[in-house]
């Protein structure tokens, strides 16, 4: 095992309990880690986003690597400005054009995303910050578009289809597959509980029954989001809890035993010094 | 100006991406299809630049005013300087490959040392090496000077050997690259334990949902203990019996609460129970028959038919708010996203 894995199990495993000393309550240590975790999560979606779109699909197609010899002005002029930002940073704009396989011609309608992007970032600057507007302005416009399409195809279209079910030619009751009494049940279901959701008629009388079995329907529906996400969790810290034991082993020079008996230690005497202040 | 031109360019965008979907004409879709798309994730990733850049600001001046928890604000600017550093400035993921390896017994010792192995072990891995093949050490050097002195010592002990540096762009998923280090040591260990978190939770919500005690929020509960129960393995070491004896007693609890007669209550517990048992004794006790008392069955039959029931419900009407939304975006009507 080389110094910097074990280093790393140090440093995980300090991070790892000092979030769950918030099970204690809200100290340093969980204070420390949270706010690290602020700071790595934006730096860290910081540069996926950057190495996975903005480099590759934004630069990669404003200065795609050039077919054989650059020529005419405007193009020399150019991959003029891309030399010069390469000089300073190598590693986002390598020496011969940025090849991603968005062919050998610069696309030079990326300009206005480019353009929309920086604008965006003037949202920082109270003085510019209505410029910010732009960009946001683009992506929402943008996402309302795709979006409204999109969802009245998936969301709306495609489950009323998928609710359209049959009732012929398939047994009465069936508890694995298809049957006329589970597809009756979805039919109910997703016509009860869609009812629930229109609050243009108060839900009393007839129609309030109706909406008191689309409600039953939500609550199971609830309930299995519910157990999933729980049992995505446990997954987590069983997860945790053997990263944990491993990083307790030899090979990491038991830094799960160290770091919590140290934890402990300072905790015990971060409360008893609380204690002695609330009570002096 | 700085109110109608975002919205004439949301009303714009969305009329021409709304109507790529509708009309037959290759420029738009084309635009619709790719480039737009392509715009949209290129100003997300501006957007998640913007929140980084926000967060510093913030916490700089929580610093730069010494605000109550500074320190705490000067750690998230040290976290953020660290994964920058990580993902712009310091590749870190360089390994070493050794192209000539004929004089192994020399190797051996030094490349032991590097894969944590020992030297009859590396012999042994360098002697199966086809002739002509290369071997890489993938030992995380972060410096190109730490896998530089390698190189120096395996070429004096009569080898051959060059760094190989991974690119720019690639290293945020090499393995051995500090991003990777900081991905899997810091930012993994973080968000999971964040997250493994609620589990701790979960009871004390489960406990106030019970104490509910209405009919919405038991239906919640028992549907998401089934959901969990039977997915994991000792659902399925539950015999269906067990679970019908259960569903007994809460009939005869329903039963109770429905007339409130105790012979009525009594009647219904002990047949109940007697209709199970002989049932039972006539059938064998299979542990998975009834299948409908049978966990792993009863969750799989939840989960496909009233869960979707369910779940259909909602996403219609997600569909249809948010097809209602984008109208009212495109159409300038909702102007929220400037403020308004």
């Amino acid at each position: 095992m080389n110094g910097s894995e074990i280093f790393g199990a140090w440093v995980a495993v300090f991070l790892t309990l000092g979030i769950f000393s918030y099970l204690y309550k809200d100290n340093p240590f969980y204070k420390i880690a949270e706010h690290v975790f602020v700071g790595v999560s934006a730096g860290y979606w910081m540069a996926m986003a950057f190495w996975t779109q903005v480099q590759p699909n934004l630069f990669g197609r404003l200065w795609p690597t050039p077919e054989g010899e650059i020529s005419g002005f405007m193009l020399k002029a150019w991959y003029g400005i891309y030399n010069f930002f390469g000089f300073i940073l190598p590693s986002v704009f390598p020496n011969g054009g940025i090849d991603k396989g968005h062919g050998h011609d610069p696309h030079f309608i990326y300009l206005l995303p480019f353009a929309l992007g920086i604008l965006m970032l003037l949202s920082v600057s109270s003085k510019w910050s209505w410029m910010a507007r732009l960009g946001i302005a683009y992506t929402v416009g943008m996402a309302a578009g795709l979006r409204a399409y999109a969802f009245l195809n998936s969301n709306v279209l495609g489950q009323i289809k998928g609710t359209a079910v049959s009732f012929v030619d398939m047994p009465l009751f069936s508890l694995t597959g298809v049957s006329v009494f589970n597809n009756l049940i979805i039919l109910v279901g997703t016509i009860t509980g869609l009812l629930y959701f229109y609050f243009s008629k108060e839900h009393k009388g007839a129609f309030g029954k109706v909406t008191r079995v689309g409600i039953y329907f939500l609550m199971v529906s609830f309930g299995a989001s519910f157990g999933f996400a729980v049992m995505g969790r446990i997954s987590l810290l069983i997860g945790r809890f053997t990263d944990l034991i491993s990083y307790g082993s030899e090979t990491y020079h038991y830094a799960s035993i160290w770091v919590l008996v140290l934890m402990i230690v300072l905790l015990t005497v971060w409360t008893i010094k609380g204690d002695k202040k609330a009570t002096g | 100006m700085k109110r109608q031109l975002p919205i004439a360019i949301a009303a714009t965008i969305g009329f021409i991406t709304l109507f790529g979907w509708f009309v037959e004409e290759p420029t738009i879709k084309s635009f619709v299809d790719d480039d737009a798309t392509q715009w949209f994730d290129i100003l997300a990733s501006f957007a998640m630049f913007l929140g980084a850049l926000n967060l510093l600001k913030m916490q700089a001046m929580k610093v730069i005013r010494k605000q109550r928890g500074w320190p705490y604000a000067a750690l998230a600017i040290a976290g953020f300087t660290f994964s920058f550093t990580a993902g712009f400035i310091m590749l870190g993921a360089y390994s070493v490959e050794i192209t000539e390896f004929s004089n192994s017994a020399s190797i051996a010792p030094i490349l032991a040392g590097e894969i944590n192995q020992d030297v009859l072990g590396t012999q042994n891995i360098l002697s199966v090496i086809p002739p002509g093949d290369t071997y890489t050490i993938r030992a995380p050097y972060f410096t190109e000077g730490g896998a530089e002195s390698v190189v120096e010592q395996i070429n004096a002990a009569g080898g051959t050997a060059e760094i190989r540096a991974a690119e720019w762009g690639a290293h945020i998923a090499t393995r051995g690259s500090l991003f990777n280090w900081m991905f899997r040591f810091i930012f993994t260990p973080l968000s999971a334990t964040m997250f493994a978190l609620l589990a701790f939770f979960v009871a004390s919500a489960s406990f106030r949902a019970f104490k509910i005690r209405n009919f919405e929020a038991t239906l919640l509960l028992i549907s998401g203990i089934i959901i969990m129960l039977g997915r994991v393995p000792i659902g399925g070491n539950i015999s269906a019996w067990f679970i019908f004896y259960i569903v007994v007693l809460a009939l005869a609890a329903g039963v109770n609460t429905w007339f409130k007669n105790r012979t009525y209550t009594l009647i219904a517990v002990v047949g109940g129970l007697l209709v199970v048992t002989i049932a039972g004794f006539i059938t064998g006790w299979p542990i998975d028959q009834p299948g409908i008392f049978y966990l792993p069955v009863l969750q799989d039959w939840i989960y496909n038919n009233p869960n979707v029931a369910g779940a259909r419900a909602i996403m219609i009407g997600i569909g249809l708010g948010i097809f209602a939304s984008s109208i009212r975006y495109i159409l300038g009507i909702e102007k929220s996203y400037i403020g308004e």
